[in-house]
């Protein structure tokens, strides 16, 4: 993260200062603020998705999908504990039903109790590809300009290829 | 699919009752947990938004697409497409405008627009959530996670490109 911050951050500067070096504060307390503005937003919808995780786990859901999962979160991130394995599955099933507000902190908390820096990785990666099943967003987004296309196929089959290249890639590159 | 969160939240609601937990001491200690969350999260979204803006008004992202759009050609993804390829793994909201532009621009059913949605679907935002799953853990450092991340997006990319020109 440092490399590649320090690396934008460097050619970008360099670049406003010789065409528009008055863009170059400007932009940064822009980027900033507008950091600010998102939190806020983050925050009321982490505030509902964590009331409602901490419901579920007094009611044993995160113990529940965790032994539905947990065939498949031992394989892909082994060596954890139980704390780990609860917030991973929470994480992986909140995300392929397209609920992010709940699968990011339980992603966070899962990261956190990790021992292994490969299974981070892991994490990071696999999250990053996307897992979500139906891309909900964009399908509202098509059927408001009037689609008549349907992209659900292409798009479960795309999400499968990036997600497994990435557990690919971890497994076999990342020591 | 726009039931799923309602009815998830209802059920959650309705079971709590049934099973006499406490809902209002539950959203209380979510609420408070989301607090320490967005206070510790904060700095890392001030950073990855600064770093967002300033790699768009230096016009660097520009030229980025601009260089990459013949190899991209090359595997198949069309020059309309390289803005979005860059900003997808950056910013979430910075690349649903782009596609919202590409929808209006050339129809929601052309090809650009079905292999826009398409990877849209198959990435996520890279930077956002290498900067936000790392912000309380005590290992900080990303190793191979960003450039596996960002070649995988690429993968996606050329595949949904290819599924939507045979689909």
């Amino acid at each position: 993260m440092n490399v590649f911050f320090s690396g934008v951050l460097l050619v970008c500067s360099l670049l406003l200062l010789i065409f528009s070096p008055e863009k170059l504060l400007d932009s940064l307390l822009t980027g900033g603020s507008e950091g600010l503005t998102f939190s806020l937003k983050l925050f009321a919808v982490y505030a509902v998705w964590l009331s409602i995780l901490d419901l579920w786990k007094k009611l044993g859901v995160d113990r529940f999908l965790g032994r539905i999962l947990s065939k498949v979160t031992k394989k892909v991130f082994p060596g954890e504990n139980d704390l780990c394995y609860h917030a991973l599955s929470v994480n992986l099933s909140a995300n392929m039903l397209g609920m992010g507000g709940a699968g990011t902190p339980a992603g966070i908390k899962a990261a956190e109790n990790m021992t292994s820096k490969k299974n981070r990785i892991m994490l990071i990666v696999i999250n990053s590809s996307s897992v979500q099943l139906i891309p909900t967003t964009i399908i509202a987004m098509r059927s408001s300009y009037g689609s008549v296309t349907d992209i659900i196929l292409p798009s479960l089959i795309a999400t499968f290829v990036s997600t497994f290249s990435g557990f690919l890639a971890v497994r076999f590159l990342v020591k | 699919m726009i039931y799923v969160v309602p009815a998830v939240i209802l059920l959650t609601v309705v079971a709590a009752c049934l099973k006499r937990k406490s809902v209002y001491d539950s959203f209380i200690t979510g609420t408070k947990e989301s607090w320490t969350l967005i206070i510790s999260l904060l700095p890392y979204l001030a950073a990855v938004f600064m770093l967002i803006e300033i790699f768009r008004t230096s016009g660097l992202s520009q030229k980025i697409s601009d260089v990459l759009a013949i190899p991209l050609s090359w595997l198949g993804i069309p020059k309309e497409l390289c803005e979005l390829l860059i900003l997808r793994p950056l910013s979430g909201s910075g690349s649903l405008a782009v596609v919202e532009k590409i929808f209006a621009y050339y129809g929601v059913d052309s090809y650009v627009a079905r292999c826009a949605s398409v990877i849209m679907a198959a990435n996520d935002t890279v930077l956002y959530i290498t900067a936000v799953y790392l912000s309380t853990s005590k290992d900080k450092s990303s190793g191979a996670a960003i450039p596996i991340s960002l070649f995988t997006s690429l993968l996606g990319a050329v595949t949904a490109c290819l599924l939507c020109r045979i689909m």
